[in-house]
């Protein structure tokens, strides 16, 4: 009896271990522990746990699941599945399960998709900064075993050894890493923590291959002797007396000079002066008059070969004559487009179209662009004028103001890329435009957003509604601010006024393949409920009562008149199931609206959050209801007050602070709003695909944050702007630092005082250079 | 007078032993409520200790404390149907023995209702610990009744007597839960009992009235113990070891020039010895385990050891007749078994309604009275302590209505004997 109760220990023991047995559990108690473990710090065990839930159901949001005593919780196993990684520091994985989760939506019902977004969040800005740089670190370390490598390589061919198969093998591990340090890079960029992956990947396999080569070429590399170094100087040299930048000649002589440093036995007095002498002519031919110089030392330092030294100094001398020629004519083109930028800049300030100022600034911004030294230049006026200099922002203002959204959108997003940093004041000024642009995005997805408004007020068996009147004030108006078309409203509609006026609507605006209208469909006017009975199972049936409607039934009474005389929700649904326009959202202000349900979902690039871009490329149809299928809602119209304040950002229902309404935030909105004021407000969605996507509405730009004092527009002291351009054009025309002078006295902190007293500091240079 | 005397209930309370040959024990029951807290656990037959997943787990097994992912108040109140047996009259006749039908049994019901349990649970979903404290009532028990005494061939053997206790015992405890592992989580409990007695046995003679009893205000700090191990996602194994605090109390019996309380009634006549005695509530030993093929669907089966025997340690039951026999009393330790089922019906998003079915075995643990003479004293004592105690069968059923946060339930325990309904409510703190 023992022996067989060790025996069932011992089988339950083992089944609570082994990932066969996993899946023979329900899945709502592996779900349930894999969840428990997640929370409790057990991600492995979380892991085994839910991905045999997953097994079994990889729907998430119902059924919800107990969590312990009778606490119950939707069912998320992506979410955990996410979480469990996220511990584990598998991010990537981590990510892929959590997108899996939004990509179902169900999460964004409730509390953990805060968090959800909250972890994304760290990721994007912490870990994928840290894993890029830790993948540099290793493509460093990589690519230092890679050079020194060539440098051995190259003291082989300099003293002309057969380098063979090294080569080759050097230089697919140099193809490896550009590719790999590309992949970080471009992961970084797009927050892709599994292109960073993959890459760190490669880069660790080739620093492993970097490391042996070089070993084997140091074995190599042991066998060359003095005859050889002879030879290969010899032929470096003579290679030289072409007199052009001989850069193979360079690094013969340079590998020469290295291989000498690490093998005392082949140096001699010498050898090393022809070494040092011919490293200077090889520098001065490629124009490296610095390095040149400094070998010219070293070579004069030994007191050998003066002709030689002599000659070279002479050469050395007229060269650098050259090159500050040229660096003065630099300056005058880095000091033209740095001027175009900033002049640029302060019409774009005014808010003109000057399509000629966006060329110029255009053109100057790619040849600073090409020239990283002359980006310093540009920071450091910028700094002293308070005009930063971010370019694309701009370009993209002056194409707004040039009425170009589309261009404006790809300067911005450019700009974004780019990281231009708007500083100085512009930070509120470009939150406004990206405002402005997205906004412009979001209609750009949508071909046309139309509304359809339906108001019952006077009734002719019912009680009137009063409140529906004064909502027909507001709302056409508030609709068309937020940027529907009002196409109609229908006012005290019977039944067969309100049918023909949907029906029309849809044939309309809702019909056509690959319509990307967003419609709305407003209901406004008694609603009710009736409960028939199948059995000993009652099912509520909803109905919106036109104000020809027969008087609602008392219990006992036949039902007919009133159901032929009402709009029932199937009849609603069927009008849903009609729509082929992308979105469509039908609000039905309406006593016992709520008997049309619930679901919800979404969401990449450009301004758009992934998640928005997904939700506005998916089909919805969204039913808001101002009640459920038991509820009175009182006449206080208090349903459209907040549906109105949230749509055109009186009130912010953002939660997930992008920038971005969407149906799913307007309805948690509606929800926690009204359910303070006694109203369960009921939203939801047609089964897929009509739950796919969301509706998305962007967030105005007067209602950006602190945007209120600095709202996109025209600076107000344009004139005063224009006048200072005049005096600084008049000032800076003669190129003399009388005239700058002149400006920064009058404009000691404008915005062309950087640029003035750049110009001043570099005729400083250009005297002392002169004297 | 004679009871039937559920160990439990037994009277280490019980009986004085008069002096002058008077006869001696009294015994009346009372009912301990050592079923676990939580109208839940009653709906359940009491086996909860491989549960232990709300807040009564703070007293039931403090191990389950950290299954809880946020704070969580529980509050109970219980309704106590109790019916004690005694022995109204009892009538030999001249030249024959006592046997069991010369007594007359009576029964009297006796109820107690209040607030039973509260408790306060401070838990975090990542947080290897959790914390409660609590307050328990562990034993409310009142009990009056008359007997009209015992005679034989008209003598009055005992004269009639009026019994009344007031017998309340409260726990203030606070206990703790450590999560070792993901399967593994212990708990340990400090508990502060305050006990409450006051009892009186007033035998009235034709000659004297005599006033007996006892009297204790005591109070002990005493540990519970306490192990849930999820063994895999269906099975979970709890144990839970709950040591009784032991009091002291007075107890009196009368004896002229002796008097036992100050201020007795009017014509009463005092007298008699203070001993103390001690009260020890008996330690309690449970192991559990839980099925749950489903998240909704629970089956339990649990086994608990009630050292009964502590009962009548350190106090004064049996002793010497007046004709010099010697008798006892035995009280053997008892080994319950307890089924429970669960079921939750779920409803919209995190409401639920639940089914709670159960039922416990209860051991017979009556007195026996041990004898070690044959004189007629401990004859009528053998009839008058015949075991009259059944085991018995308790029928337990509960419903629970989930409201999300808020969670109610109502539990109902019936047996022949004891009736307990309980109504308790669980709210979590977000």
């Amino acid at each position: 009896m023992k022996r067989k109760g060790a025996l069932i220990l011992l089988v339950l023991l083992i089944g609570s271990g082994s990932p066969c047995l996993a899946s023979r559990y329900d899945y709502t108690k592996l779900y349930q522990k894999g969840r428990k473990a997640a929370l409790e710090g057990y991600p492995r065990k979380a892991l085994f746990y839910l991905a045999g839930a997953l097994e079994q159901r990889a729907t998430e949001g119902e059924p919800w699941v107990i969590a312990y005593g009778h606490h119950r919780v939707p069912y998320l196993p992506h979410f955990y599945v996410g979480r469990a990684f996220f511990d584990l520091g598998e991010y990537d994985r981590a990510l892929e399960a959590w997108q899996e989760s939004l990509r179902q939506g169900a999460v964004k019902e409730h509390a953990e998709f805060k968090e959800l977004r909250e972890r994304i969040d760290f990721i994007e800005r912490e870990i994928v900064p840290q894993i890029a740089g830790s993948g540099r670190t290793d493509l460093a370390e990589a690519a230092g075993a890679r050079s020194k490598t060539a440098e051995i390589l190259g003291a082989l061919r300099a003293t002309g050894q057969d380098p063979g198969d090294l080569e080759t093998r050097s230089n697919r591990i140099g193809e490896a890493l550009t590719q790999a340090e590309k992949a970080v890079a471009g992961g970084e960029r797009e927050r892709d923590l599994r292109q960073i992956e993959e890459a760190r990947e490669t880069v660790e396999a080739a620093r492993v291959e970097a490391t042996q080569l070089l070993r084997e070429a140091q074995d190599r590399v042991t066998s060359v002797g003095a005859a050889q170094v002879d030879a290969g100087l010899d032929a470096a040299l003579g290679a030289l007396r072409s007199g052009s930048c001989e850069r193979d000649a360079l690094a013969r002589l340079s590998a020469l000079r290295q291989l000498s440093s690490s093998r005392p036995d082949l140096r001699t007095e010498e050898r090393e002066v022809r070494l040092v002498l011919g490293l200077a002519r090889a520098f001065l031919q490629c124009g490296e008059l610095d390095s040149a110089a400094q070998h010219l030392i070293a070579a004069a330092h030994e007191g050998r070969e003066r002709d030689e030294v002599a000659r070279l100094e002479r050469e050395l001398a007229s060269a650098r004559e050259k090159q500050r020629r040229e660096e003065l004519d630099d300056f005058e083109a880095r000091n033209a487009a740095l001027t175009a930028f900033a002049e640029s800049a302060a019409v774009i300030d005014t808010g003109r179209c000057d399509p000629a100022v966006i060329d110029r600034l255009q053109r100057s911004s790619q040849a600073v662009f090409q020239r990283p030294d002359w980006r310093q230049v540009a920071a450091w006026i910028a700094e002293r004028a308070g005009i930063p200099y971010i370019p694309r922002f701009f370009l993209a203002k002056a194409r707004w103001s040039c009425g170009d959204a589309e261009k404006s959108i790809q300067s911005l997003v450019q700009s974004k890329r780019w990281q231009e940093t708007p500083l100085f004041g512009y930070e509120l000024e470009a939150e406004a435009l990206e405002s402005r642009l997205r906004e412009e995005q979001i209609k750009r997805f949508y071909s046309g957003s139309y509304a359809l408004v339906l108001l019952a007020s006077r009734y002719q068996r019912w009680e009137d509604l009063p409140g529906v009147e004064a909502e027909d004030k507001q709302i056409e108006e508030r609709l068309r601010k937020i940027g529907f078309n009002v196409v109609d409203v229908v006012r005290n509609p019977t039944k067969r006024e309100l049918e023909r006026a949907v029906q029309r609507f849809i044939a309309a605006y809702g019909k056509g393949a690959g319509n990307r209208n967003r419609l709305l469909i407003y209901y406004a006017g008694h609603g009710d409920t009736l409960n028939p009975q199948y059995g000993n199972r009652s099912v509520p049936l909803g109905f919106l009562v036109p104000v020809d409607a027969a008087r609602k039934p008392s219990p006992g009474e036949p039902a007919d008149d009133f159901i032929e005389s009402a709009i029932s929700m199937d009849q609603v649904e069927g009008w849903a199931r009609q729509i082929e326009a992308l979105h469509a959202m039908f609000v039905f202000n309406s006593c016992y609206s709520g008997t049309i349900f619930w679901a919800i979902s979404r969401s990449r690039g450009g301004l758009l959050p992934v998640v928005v871009e997904e939700a506005v490329r998916e089909p919805v149809r969204l039913f808001i209801t101002a009640g459920n299928d038991k509820q009175e809602v009182p006449d206080t119209r208090a349903f459209l007050k907040s549906l109105l304040a949230a749509l055109t950002w009186e009130e912010d229902a953002d939660f997930s602070r992008d920038g971005f309404l969407s149906g799913s935030e307007l309805c948690l909105f509606l929800k926690n709003r009204m359910t303070r004021a006694g109203v369960a407000p009921q939203c939801g969605t047609m089964p897929p695909p009509y739950n796919r996507g969301d509706l998305i509405f962007a967030r105005p730009p007067e209602h950006a944050p602190d945007a209120g004092s600095a709202a996109f527009s025209a600076q107000p002291n344009a004139e005063a702007l224009l006048a200072e351009l005049s005096f600084w054009k008049a000032a800076a025309e003669p190129g003399s630092a009388e005239g700058y002078h002149r400006y920064l006295e009058r404009y000691p902190k404008g915005r062309f005082a950087g640029l003035a007293q750049y110009r001043l500091m570099r005729l400083d240079q250009s005297d002392a250079m002169k004297r | 007078m004679k009871s039937t005397i559920p160990a439990l209930f037994l009277l280490a309370l019980a009986a004085g032993i008069p002096l002058q040959g008077q006869e001696d024990a009294s015994f009346s029951g009372f009912q301990f409520n050592r079923s676990l807290p939580g109208a839940r656990s009653l709906g359940l037959g009491g086996a909860f200790v491989a549960l232990a997943n709300d807040a009564t787990a703070a007293y039931s097994n403090p191990a389950g404390l950290t299954l809880l992912e946020s704070p969580e108040v529980a509050l109970e109140a219980r309704h106590w149907d109790t019916a004690t047996r005694y022995t109204a009259r009892g009538d030999a006749t001249v030249g024959s023995a006592f046997r069991p039908s010369d007594f007359e049994i009576e029964s009297t019901k006796n109820y107690t209702a209040g607030p039973s349990f509260a408790s306060f649970v401070y838990a975090k979903p990542r947080a290897r610990w959790a914390v409660a404290v609590y307050r328990h009532l562990l034993i409310d028990f009142q009990s009056r009744f008359s007997s009209f005494g015992v005679r034989k061939n008209e003598e009055e053997l005992f004269g009639p007597l009026d019994f009344s206790t007031d017998l309340e015992i409260v726990n203030f405890g606070v206990s703790g839960s450590f999560r070792i592992n993901d399967s593994l989580r212990v708990g340990l409990g400090a508990s502060f009992y305050d006990f409450q007695l006051r009892s009186r046995q007033i035998i009235r003679n034709p000659a004297f009235t005599l006033v007996a009893g006892k009297e204790g205000d005591d109070s002990e700090i005493d540990l519970n113990l306490g192990v849930l191990w999820e063994i895999n996602p269906v099975w979970t194994l709890g144990a839970a070891y709950r040591r009784g605090p032991e009091f002291e109390m007075n107890e009196c019996f009368p004896s002229p020039g002796r008097p036992c309380f100050s201020g007795g009634e009017r014509g009463e006549r005092p007298g008699g010895f203070d001993v103390i005695s001690e009260f020890h509530v008996p330690d309690q030993l449970a192991l559990g385990i839980a099925f749950q093929p489903k998240d909704n669907l629970t089956f339990l089966f649990e086994y608990d050891r009630i050292e009964y025997s502590a009962l009548l340690e350190g106090n004064r039951l049996g002793g010497f007749t007046a004709d010099g026999q010697s008798y006892r009393f035995l009280l053997e330790d008892a080994n319950e078994f307890r089924v429970g089922v669960e079921y939750l019906i779920p409803r919209s998003r995190g409401e639920s309604i639940s089914v709670m079915l159960g039922s416990w075995y209860d051991p017979d643990h009556t007195i026996t009275f041990q004898e070690e003479g044959r004189g007629e004293s401990i004859r009528l004592r053998r009839a008058y302590f015949l075991p009259t105690g059944d085991d018995e069968i308790h029928l337990c059923a509960g419903l629970e209505a989930n409201l999300g946060r808020y969670q109610v339930n109502l539990g109902v325990d019936h047996s022949d004997r004891i009736g307990t309904l309980a109504l308790s409510t669980v709210v979590r703190i977000k």
